[in-house]
């Protein structure tokens, strides 16, 4: 876990204490829940231009998106989402593409 | 020798089974395969638990010092989260196979001589040894197409691979 600091007024900090004791919850965790709340659509718009820019892979962006697995992918096709990887990756993977033996990595079946 | 799978690539694998296309599962008891702690940790932090089977595949474990000595070897490598610093480690300690769907980290991984698949590629590999049809990644291939999931030039060059296949 990291942690982050800011500052705030006497009378912002009593607010934000009354509210959290209507909540239940530490001033700590209402800070948080509203910061993640606020940030919500911007990472998933962060998480899209990443890709799109080629700065972030599938599993980054996915990540920095907030999304569920599911809701990720059907975001990535609502926006007619584009993942960005460089020509020559592409090209190499696809010469290797049957280099590797598979059934090096298949369990060995047990003899008679 | 054993498959390493990571979060992204069961992801895209539940995708293809919820659009009753190919379900990974059903092939996975062939291979020797497994994932680390932290690959783990991010299945169930990510709510793919519901597709990725219990107990089926191997938990290893990753000590500091290999994770330190990956760092002092390749900086970049760093860079990584946690789960993915595992699997690079693992792969090399193991030789083993890395799946994943994170190009990044594939292309990390070939740096470091860690071998690694994505899933288009290794669905082409499986027709290859005859563990599944062809029909199936053809499938898949058009649904990725209507889904935007891989470049158009990609998924070209993946059918006539196929095509090829005998």
């Amino acid at each position: 876990m990291e942690q982050i600091n800011f500052r705030v007024t006497v009378a912002e900090k009593k607010v934000f204490d009354m509210l959290a004791q209507a909540k239940g919850i530490s001033t700590a965790e209402l800070a948080k829940q509203a910061v993640l709340k606020d940030i919500s659509q911007d990472r998933v718009d962060l998480a899209f231009d990443l890709l799109k820019q080629g700065k972030a892979g599938r599993k980054q962006a996915w990540f920095v998106s907030g999304l569920d697995g599911r809701a990720f992918l059907a975001e990535w096709t609502r926006r007619g989402a584009a993942e960005t990887i460089p020509d020559e990756t592409i090209d190499r993977e696809l010469d290797d593409i049957l280099k590797i033996d598979l059934k090096k990595y298949m369990r060995k079946k047990p003899e008679p | 020798m054993l498959l390493l799978i990571d979060a992204c690539f069961w992801s895209h694998c539940r995708e293809l089974h919820d659009a009753k296309i190919w379900d990974l599962r059903d092939i996975l008891q062939s291979f020797s395969w497994g994932y680390t702690k932290q690959v783990f940790q991010e299945i169930n932090d990510h709510q793919l638990d519901d597709y990725v089977p219990d107990n089926a595949g191997m938990i290893i474990e990753v000590r500091k010092v290999e994770m330190e000595q990956l760092y002092a070897m390749d900086p970049i490598a760093a860079t990584f989260d946690e789960a993915d610093q595992s699997l690079i480690v693992i792969g090399k300690r193991e030789d083993g196979l890395v799946l994943t769907d994170d190009w990044v980290l594939a292309e990390e991984c070939k740096g470091l001589n860690v071998s690694a698949l994505r899933l288009p590629e290794f669905m082409l590999n499986l027709v290859a040894i005859g563990i599944i049809e062809k029909t199936i990644l053809y499938r898949a291939l058009r649904f990725w197409d209507s889904k935007g999931r891989f470049q158009t030039k990609e998924i070209r060059r993946l059918k006539k691979f196929l095509q090829a296949l005998k």
